[in-house]
């Protein structure tokens, strides 16, 4: 997205205030975003025949895939960083 | 299938409470889309879009906003959903939808909302944890 406002924009309280409106936005669309993929790979884990409900082994299970899809995350990032540093590639 | 997604499968007509932070309710968000005339967020910052004499308002520009990125969104749910319940409710494609095929999608539909939603609070749970402990 262009600078809002140009150059003379900062001066603009509107503008500003759009900015910090469209940046809240933005970290709401991140997340929804975020929950999409999370469901790409729990909804195969965790839920087999879709029934009337959600039972709570269901509920549970995706609950904990959220949780430890964030922890391989960080896992990976981690090592990786280890691996780089080491001078691996 | 392409990514827009098609405007009939969008007139199931409830509006179901949503997630955290999204409303869902594509029928509506349709309605204001078909009005604003813009496919997107490149329309510049025109007349249109709440400039009067010169000056912004950030109120209307946001609102128009927040329903595409609603309708975004909208469309993407429904293309994982279709995609995740014909992979669970048809096994080999016959020459037409039978009643338990059906029965078995509109299941999934609702199953598919209920677990976004449940992904969607541990998400945020987590998020806060993390934020605790900064």
């Amino acid at each position: 997205m262009a600078e809002l406002g140009g150059p003379d924009g900062g001066r603009d309280p509107a503008v500003s205030e759009l900015q910090r409106l469209v940046a809240a936005e933005q970290q709401r669309a991140q997340f929804t975003a975020q929950v999409h993929n999370f469901m790409e790979v729990c909804w195969d884990k965790c839920v087999d025949k879709p029934g009337s409900k959600l039972d709570s082994r269901t509920e549970g299970c995706l609950a904990s895939c959220v949780d430890r899809f964030i922890d391989t995350t960080l896992s990976i990032t981690n090592r990786f960083a280890q691996i780089v540093q080491k001078g691996g590639h | 299938m392409p990514r827009g997604g098609s405007r009939s499968a969008m007139h199931s007509g409830r509006c179901r409470p949503g997630s955290l932070l999204v409303p869902w309710c594509p029928a509506r968000a349709l309605q204001f889309r078909a009005g604003s005339g813009g496919a997107g967020m490149e329309g510049g910052f025109g007349s249109e879009f709440g400039a009067a004499g010169g000056k912004l308002d950030p109120g209307l520009i946001m609102e128009q906003v927040k329903v595409q990125i609603a309708v975004a969104n909208a469309q993407e749910l429904l293309q994982r959903m279709t995609d995740k319940c014909f992979r669970k409710c048809i096994g080999k494609p016959g020459s037409s939808l039978d009643n338990s095929e059906q029965k078995c999608i509109a299941m999934c539909m609702d199953r598919y909302m209920d677990a976004w939603n449940t992904v969607s609070r541990a998400y945020n749970s987590r998020l806060q944890r993390e934020r605790a402990n900064m």
